[in-house]
């Protein structure tokens, strides 16, 4: 049942995708990054408001913590210019790609403060062939 | 080909982004990491908009036209966060990105076939590869585990013996 969900969550990931692609078709790419946001911000404040949560924002966070959102930024316009250039399958594709790649990388070498997990090298046989596959999918 | 670095280093800005929000995450909660985010994420986008200028022509005629639901992408997004809170400590981890890119490319499939009106059939030998790929290394991953598991019990076994 969770597995169906996690699949739920995949599809979900392609529609927003589609969905600001699509936004970025009408308006440039500063513009609907920033109209996405703010229907994000407000949709995160109604659930917040739902489930009356007590604010645990506050100064103390450290700094390095709150650069997610501007990795967010780069992710939306890069996604939307994408969908409208090569369409979702290959935008998802690659960006899934690129995320096995880097956590890899993250995952090997234990950057940013993760438990350091070497690299099987069994496990590059795999990769291999998900790199003959994404390189058929960008030819065809 | 520009595109399909950008695509690809999108990617780097997943695990990046996925990274930092799990350790805020761990502060402050899911929702309120999601709300630091966007926060960060609009102030980050304002400045790029007064730095480069902003170049829309943004009346009220005009966005209109725009169907509703191309506006619906952040709100999708918060869907996302919500429904990930709750499905992702409940399945395996190695699970989670075969389901995701299964879930992302039916979609995504889908999508382009009412965007250019065909399905090319490289585009299903290449997502067959790819999945192959994965479920491979997922095998690897806990044939390894289990690896690691019997050391662990061997070890135990000789320390006890050793008492």
């Amino acid at each position: 049942m969770y597995k169906a969900s996690a699949t739920v969550i995949g599809m979900l990931i392609a529609i927003m995708v589609f969905f600001n692609g699509t936004l970025n078709t009408y308006l440039d790419s500063f513009t609907s990054g920033f109209l996405i946001h703010i229907v994000g911000i407000t949709a995160v404040i109604i659930i917040l408001i739902v489930r009356q949560e007590k604010l645990k924002i506050s100064r103390d966070i450290p700094k390095y913590l709150l650069v997610g959102g501007l990795f967010g930024v780069m992710l939306v316009i890069f996604n939307s210019y994408c969908f409208v250039k090569i369409g979702a399958t290959m935008t998802l594709t690659l960006g899934l790609f690129g995320q096995m790649i880097f956590s890899a990388i993250v995952d090997h070498f234990g950057l940013f403060g993760m438990t350091q997990n070497k690299m099987i090298p069994k496990k590059m046989f795999g990769f291999l062939i998900v790199t003959a596959g994404v390189l058929v999918m960008t030819i065809g | 080909m520009f595109s399909i670095f950008l695509a690809t280093i999108s990617g780097v800005f997943v695990i990046l982004s996925m990274i930092t929000n799990a350790n805020l995450a761990k502060r402050v909660g899911v929702f309120q990491s999601a709300l630091v985010n966007y926060s960060m994420g609009l102030t980050g986008i304002t400045i790029l908009m007064i730095f480069f200028g902003n170049t829309q022509d943004l009346n009220f005629g005009y966005l209109t036209e725009i169907p509703i639901w191309a506006f619906g992408g952040g709100l999708v997004g918060a869907m996302i966060v919500a429904s990930s809170n709750v499905v992702i400590p409940k399945i395996p981890a190695l699970y989670t990105t075969l389901l995701f890119f299964v879930g992302q490319i039916i979609a995504g499939l889908t999508i382009d076939f009412f965007k250019f009106g065909n399905i090319p059939s490289m585009k299903l030998v290449g997502g067959s590869l790819v999945l192959a790929g994965m479920l491979y290394n997922i095998y690897v991953d806990q044939q390894n585990e289990k690896d690691n598991k019997k050391e662990n019990d061997m070890e135990e076994a000789a320390a006890i013996l050793e008492v």
